[in-house]
This record gives C-alpha cells, structure tokens and sequence, in this order.
C-alpha cells in the first residue's frame, strides 16, 4: 500500500509540468494530465514497481457542457498487488477530440473506448475496433451522451 | 394369462372363417401377417406413449417437482393430448430446404425403427416372427436411422441442424461396433442368431446370460444408450450447443415422428438387452409378457436415470470413449468368454 | 477409368450463436467462424438490451435512480442499489445506521447467494445436467421469500435507499433466515456430490478454458473469475465498504484458472456468504434503519467519486459526479460481465463449440448488464 501523496508524487516527478495533482471531493488519490501524454502515463504506471497500476477498472466519459466545450476522460485503476487505487483525468476537445487508445497497454480499454466513442463522439487514435455496439448499427442521431442531446422523446404520451 | 393364447385362438378363427368362405389359404396368411405388424404397431405407440408420460413423470420426481399433473389422474393423458395436439400443428416446412428429402427423413426414421420390432418376442410364443437371423436383422435395420438423422440435418439447409446430423452420423456408426461386439459373446454361447433361441438358452436366473457376460451387459448398456442419443451421450441434439440438433427445423407430425421413433429405439435397445442378457421372457409365477415387460421397463428406468444425472459428454471425449475405451473392453470381452466357454 | 478424387477440401463456415440461442444467456450474439466443430474466430455483439440507463439516471432525482439501477443486473439487484447508495452517501459525506448496514450485508450475501445458485444451475444446464438446475432454483425460491416478505419484489427489490435500507425486516425473518444459513451447507454438499467429483463434468471442466493470471488483470477481469487464477483479490476486504471488516470469511480461490476452477470457486463462495449472514444475524444491532434524508429534496453537495463493490459477477463499479442539484451530473456504471465479454474474442479460437458454451457459462455473464 502506498500512500496518496507517495502515488502523486511519483508521477509527478517522471511528467513534470503535463500533470497536476487533482483535488477531489470527497479526497481521493487523483492526478490530471495532459491528454498527449497519456499512453506513456500508463505505460509507466503499469510497471513502475512502486506503483503497479496495472488493473483497470472503467473508463468514464463526462460531458462538462455546451459552454466548457470539453470532455473529460476518467480512468479508475488499482493495483491488485499493493491494493492502491488512483484516478487519473484528461480533458479533450468537445468537437473532434480525439486522444490515444490505451487498449495498446491494458487490452481491456478496448470496450470502454468503444463505448465512449459511441456515446460521446471520441476519437481514439490507434483503436483496434471502434465500431458500433451498443446503438443500433443505422443509429444517425449524435452523440446520445452529451448533456445539450436531444432525442425523440420517445416519453410523450399521444394527445388525448 | 398369456396373450399369444389369445392371438392363437383369433389366429385360428380367422383361418376358419377364410377357409368357409372358400378363399385360398395365401388370403389368410397374409391377413395374419397384416394383423400381426397392426398389432406390434399398436403395441409399439401404446409404449411410446407410456414412456413419454413415464419419462416426464420419472423426470420430475428427480428434480422434486410433480412433472404432468393437470390432465387426468396424475397426467396419465397427457402424451395423447400433446400428440393431438401436434397432429393438429400446422406443418412448417423452410423455403430452402431439400422438400423430398425432408418429407422422407422422419419417416425413415420411425419407420426402421418399427420395423425392429418384428422379431421380438414380446413373450412365450409372442412373436411376430422367428428369423433365424434375428438378432442380425435388428442391428441391419437400426443402422438406417443414421441414414435418416443425415438426412435431416442435410435437408434442413440449416447450420445446426447439419452439425447435429454429422454428430449423429459419427456416433451411430462408431457406437455399432461395440454394441455388435458386445453382443457377439452372446451368439457364441448360444449358437444362433434367433433371438427365440437365445432365449431359450437361459434356463434359470442364473442361467441368464448376464451372470455369464457382465461385461458384455455392461458395453451393451452404454453402448445402447449412445445409439439411442440420449443422455450423456445426446450430442447430436445438443441444446445449449446445437439448440435442437438434426430436428431444429421440423414441426408438428414430422417432429413428433422423430419424436416416437426416439422412444420406439429407447423401448427397442431395451427389448434387446431383456432378450439377450436378462432372460427375455422368462420367469416363474407371472404370465411371460408380464416378466418381459417388467424387465424392459426396468432397463428403460435405468437409461433414464442415466439421462437426469449425468452432464453431457463432448463430441471429441465421445469418440474417444468409444474408440479407446469400450471397443477394446469388447474384443478382451469377446476373447475371455471365447477361450471360458470353448 | 476411375477419376482420381480430388484433395480434400475444406472450407470454414460462419455460425450465428444467438442472439437466440439457449446458452447465451439473454440477448449475446457470437458470430463463430468455425472448422467444423473448432471454433477459428469468434466476435460478440452486443447492445440488443440497451436500454441507456446512464442518461435515463441524469434525468432523475438520486432515489428515483434505484428502480432503474435494479434493472441493470437483475439477477443481483441489491448491490446494484448498494453502489450507487454507497457512492452517493460517500458524497454526502452521511453516517448509515448501524442496522442499516447489517441489513444491507445480509441482503447483499443472500443475494450473493442466490446468484450464485443461478450460476451453479445454469451452468450445469450448459454441460447438458438438467437436475442440477432444478435443485438450486428450489434454494433460490426460499432466498426470494425472504427478499419478498422484506421488499415487496421478488426480483428488482428497490429495497437499499440512499441513507439506509427502505423497511426493516418484518419479524418472522430472522427465524427463517436462520432456518435457511443452517440448512444451506448440506444443500451446497447435495449440489457437490453431484457435480463436484463426477467424472463426466471433471471432463467437461478440467483444464478446460484455463485463463492466464496476467491476461486477466490485463483484461480488468475481476471476482470470481480472477481468483480462479489464483489472484486474492476481494473488494470486500480489499476496498472496504460497509461492515464486512467486523466478519470473518475466507477469500477462496482457484489453483489454475480452469473451468472447473471457477465452478469451485463460486460453491465456496456461496458457503462463505452463509457463514456472513450467519455472523451478521448473531451481531444484528437493534436500532432505527435509515437516516434523516428527505427523498424528494436530497441534494448531496458536489463531489466526485467512484466506488466499487464486490458483485457475484465480480466488481461493480459506479462514477458519480454531483453537482449539488436533486439529480446526478453523470453516472457511470461498470459492471463485470461487460469486461468479461470482451474476453471472448482472446479465449475462443482453438476450442471446440461445446467447450466455448462451458466456458461461457463458467464465466456466468449476465447481458443486461453488458448492455446497461
């Protein structure tokens, strides 16, 4: 088990200025980094022998709005070894973004990265597969994820 | 009370009524003959439909529930009313598939395994006929079912239903072998191939051929038990794996073709080993169909049994069961009881 | 004069599992490439069950989230309901009574249990044993009174809230929950007697599918499937939630990571949940079941986090971002079947059809979650 600090610290150390340490709430080991760097960041974390942060939980897409014009990239990972967790952070481009696949590094990326391509309109660069799954495969009607989508509103009673 | 007594005493009326009628005698045999194969076909569908009821009763009464309940005194109807119930289905058949070929397969299929039945004897003096090559015509007979299960995966045009007949077809075939040899000690004791006769050579419980061949017993039963596609060996129809196997595409009467001829095969390996290793008909006090029957019943539990407890086997460690196993027991069987009883 | 035949030749064909399919549990399609019965390729599509729960939750006040979140495993729901309650509570910041969480433990075991018995039935039903099946539907029958006579529901049990559980326990619970924990390990020795040692399913299952231990922390695979390779990784101990530090349990795991080493896994599992609910049944506190939270109004302030427990079907997780209104910003969740299904693709070249359906009912994925 190594400590919250102990985690940022080292990180902090091999990336310099591309990260920062997160502040969360409730407190939570997290760091932010530029989206460039973030297949060397997981390569390093995955073999650092401190560390060991091989184990990947989920990924999560979150829209952070029409007027930020960005989305976040969360990635949960622990490691099975010391029993650390960290979260790391990279925001992108709303429109076009596009950022590194690291299904290259942790093979089980590949779902998570398909799916927030699907549902947020993310690019992956050097993803494998991304190809529709979860949304029927003619499905033409935007990103269903981001906050401003509109749908059909499949809820509206018929008039009466 | 014997019941060959009976089809004696019809037998005899029924040439005395040709015979005043001034017919010539060919008229009356071939009456007789006609009878007997509506009688065994009679016969035969009573015990499918027993036997379907039987199995879901015996099923269910394994797995803590009640199993059919609903119609008639613990659900004793319930095989008439689905069969009703699938004579009156609408009879489906694919676009792509091969018509003739489809039509055909079921009724090949029930048909070879009808015709089985014509040299078992049901009981002293109950049987349809007497071949002295008894027990070879049955093993001739029963193989074309693999003919028909091929043909009913081929003609289905479907994936599954193709992978089920190819199953079939290789279990069948590999499974005769064993079944034949298992047998074939048997033969050696007795002399013949008429099943009356091999009944005959068991005089006494212990003369049963089974205290004299338990191997042979043995193979015969697993063997019997892959030949009728059942549990573990039912890989042709495979559920979780090939959905419904050789029979995916059929509906109504064709199923339920496929269906009875499942259970006449069951009921038949049955008949077989009662003539064979447990004496046939024979037994003290009770009427000699009664002892045959109770026998076959005993054994058809035994195969059903084996189906609600055990997992399926794979096609690959089938084979190899087959091949490596059961095929070697039967020849060392075969030798040992050559050099025993020479 | 006889034409010399011509060489052999052999051509791969594809098959359709699903989404129809017996044992593909729900609505997976595997499209097989196969050489007859060896399976050279296999793809899983998914998404027949989505029903976009995530962005139906941004939309709904936190308790009006939980109905929606049963759905999403509904074999298990109740952990599906502690880790968003879990998740949100921890954004509170808010102390759960002491009942509460007992409540919520013996639930959640119960449930565990009961997963479990639908693993073990199924998946004896995958390896052509029909019995079996049967057997653990009848044990199962006796855990869903329990939940019924406490919640209502028989399946989607909307029963764990945010702030505590919905209703405490009716009185007859106890001695019933008693009468099953003390029955149940003879009945795991039923279910073992006949599986376990017979040797048709040691044949099946015996180094069949063997996962490679890093593969599997590469994947992200977790629960039971993961300590078949032989990994201690358990989040109740691992990442601690609730009240599982005050309960002594055994963590198994497997040796090789065979079929055979997963099915063992899970029926150790199921008898070290009944010696939780019987911990918790002897130490259950007295006292009130839920905190002071007004339902319809309950804002959490803002805050971010991502909690994770220990499902039958390993970790669910679950991504809660607040933003100090009555509804959530975003909710990710993260379930194991999701992550095990993206296996497929690695595992399945090379074995034969009815070892790939033994596999996947060893690895006991349930769709709706994949789909979400």
């Amino acid at each position: 088990m190594v400590d919250k600090e102990r985690i940022e610290k080292i990180i902090v150390d091999e990336f310099g200025d591309a990260v920062t340490i997160e502040e969360m709430n409730p407190p939570q080991a997290a760091i932010r980094i530029n989206s460039e760097k973030i297949v060397p960041l997981f390569e390093f974390i995955a073999s650092h022998p401190d560390l060991k942060l091989n184990y990947l939980s989920t990924i999560s897409g979150v829209d952070l709005g029409v007027e930020a014009a960005e989305i976040e990239i969360v990635y949960f990972v622990s490691s099975i070894e010391f029993k650390h967790k960290l979260t790391i952070k990279t925001r992108i481009a709303r429109q076009g973004g596009r950022i590194d696949t690291i299904s290259t590094v942790l093979k089980g990326a590949n779902w998570y990265e398909r799916e927030i391509w699907e549902l947020f309109g993310v690019d992956f660069g050097g993803h494998p597969n991304l190809t529709r799954f979860l949304l029927p495969e003619d499905w033409d009607e935007g990103y269903p994820m981001l906050r401003d989508w509109q749908g059909r509103n499949f809820e509206r009673m018929p008039e009466s | 009370m014997e019941i060959s007594t009976l089809l004696r005493w019809l037998g005899s009326i029924l040439f005395k009524v040709v015979d005043s009628l001034g017919l010539p005698l060919w008229v009356a045999e071939l009456l007789q003959m006609i009878s007997a194969a509506a009688i065994v076909l009679g016969a035969g569908l009573l015990v499918v439909l027993f036997l379907v009821w039987w199995e879901r009763k015996l099923s269910g009464h394994f797995q803590q529930r009640f199993g059919p309940m609903r119609t008639g005194w613990h659900g004793w109807i319930q095989t008439v009313v689905d069969g009703v119930k699938l004579l009156q289905k609408e009879d489906i058949i694919p676009k792509t598939v091969d018509r003739k070929v489809f039509f055909w397969a079921p009724v090949l299929c029930f048909s070879v395994s009808y015709a089985a039945f014509a040299v078992i004897p049901w009981g002293q003096g109950l049987w349809p006929t007497d071949l002295n090559i008894g027990i070879l015509y049955i093993l001739a007979v029963t193989t074309f079912v693999v003919i028909a299960l091929l043909m009913a995966g081929w003609s289905s045009n479907n994936k599954y239903a193709l992978l089920g007949g190819m199953r079939a077809a290789a279990q069948i075939i590999s499974y005769e072998v064993p079944l034949m040899l298992s047998i074939l000690g048997v033969i050696m004791l007795v002399q013949s191939l008429s099943m009356v006769k091999i009944v005959e050579a068991q005089g006494g419980i212990f003369g049963w051929f089974i205290f004299k061949q338990p191997l042979g017993f043995l193979i015969y039963l697993v063997a019997a038990t892959a030949e009728t596609n059942r549990a573990p060996f039912d890989i042709p129809e495979a559920e979780q794996e090939l959905v419904a196997g050789f029979n995916i595409e059929y509906s109504g009467m064709k199923f339920a073709m496929f269906f009875m001829a499942e259970f006449l095969n069951l009921f038949l390996v049955a008949a077989i080993a009662t003539t064979i290793f447990l004496g046939g008909w024979r037994g003290p006090w009770l009427p000699s169909w009664v002892w045959f029957m109770g026998k076959t019943l005993f054994l058809v539990f035994v195969i059903i049994w084996f189906k609600w407890t055990y997992p399926r086997l794979r096609v690959d460690q089938l084979m190899e069961f087959c091949w490596k196993v059961l095929l070697p027991l039967a020849f060392l069987n075969l030798i040992v009881s050559g050099i025993l009883f020479m | 004069m006889i034409e010399p035949a011509p060489a052999q030749y052999t051509e791969e064909f594809e098959v359709n599992m699903g989404p129809q399919h017996p044992s593909t549990h729900g609505v997976l399609r595997l499209l097989l490439k196969m050489d007859g019965e060896i399976i050279k390729e296999a793809e899983p599509y998914i998404g027949y069950l989505h029903r976009a729960i995530e962005k139906i939750c941004e939309n709904r006040t936190y308790n009006q989230c939980l109905p929606f979140l049963d759905r999403v495993e509904y074999v298990t729901s109740m952990s599906c309901e502690e880790v968003f309650c879990l998740a949100t509570e921890r954004i509170a910041g808010m102390e759960i009574p002491e009942r509460a969480e007992y409540l919520r433990v013996i639930m959640l075991e119960f449930n565990r249990i009961a997963s479990h018995l639908i693993f073990l039935g199924t998946f004896s039903l995958d390896l052509g044993a029909i019995t079996p099946f049967l057997y653990c539907l009848r044990e199962r029958e006796d855990i869903i009174d329990l939940f019924e006579m406490t919640s209502g529901q028989r399946l989607t049990y909307n029963y764990i809230r945010v702030g505590g559980v919905a209703a405490d326990i009716p009185p007859e619970f106890v001695p019933l929950a008693r009468k099953f924990v003390n029955m149940f390990q003879d009945k795991v020795d039923d279910y073992e007697a006949i599986l376990t040692e017979n040797p048709i399913f040691l044949a099946r299952t015996k180094d069949v599918g063997i996962f490679d231990k890093d593969m599997c922390i590469n994947y992200g695979v977790s629960g039971p499937i993961l300590r078949a390779t032989g990994v201690d990784w358990d989040l109740r101990r691992d990442d601690p939630y609730s009240v599982y530090d005050r309960f002594r349990f055994e963590i198994p795991t497997g040796k090789v990571g065979d079929t055979w080493d997963r099915y063992m896994v899970r029926v150790r599992e199921m008898r070290q949940s009944n010696e939780i609910i019987r911990q918790a049944l002897d130490q259950l506190p007295e006292g009130g079941t839920r905190a002071k939270v007004k339902p319809a109004a309950f804002k959490p302030p803002a805050g971010e986090i991502y909690t994770r427990i220990e499902n039958s079907r390993g970790e669910l997780g679950c991504h809660i971002i607040a933003d100090g209104t009555t509804k959530p910003y975003r909710v990710k969740l993260r379930g194991g079947s999701f992550t095990h299904t993206q296996m497929i693709p690695e595992i399945a070249p090379g074995v034969m059809i009815a070892d790939l359906v033994a596999i996947f009912a060893s690895m006991d994925v349930i769709l709706p979650e994949v789909d979400r």
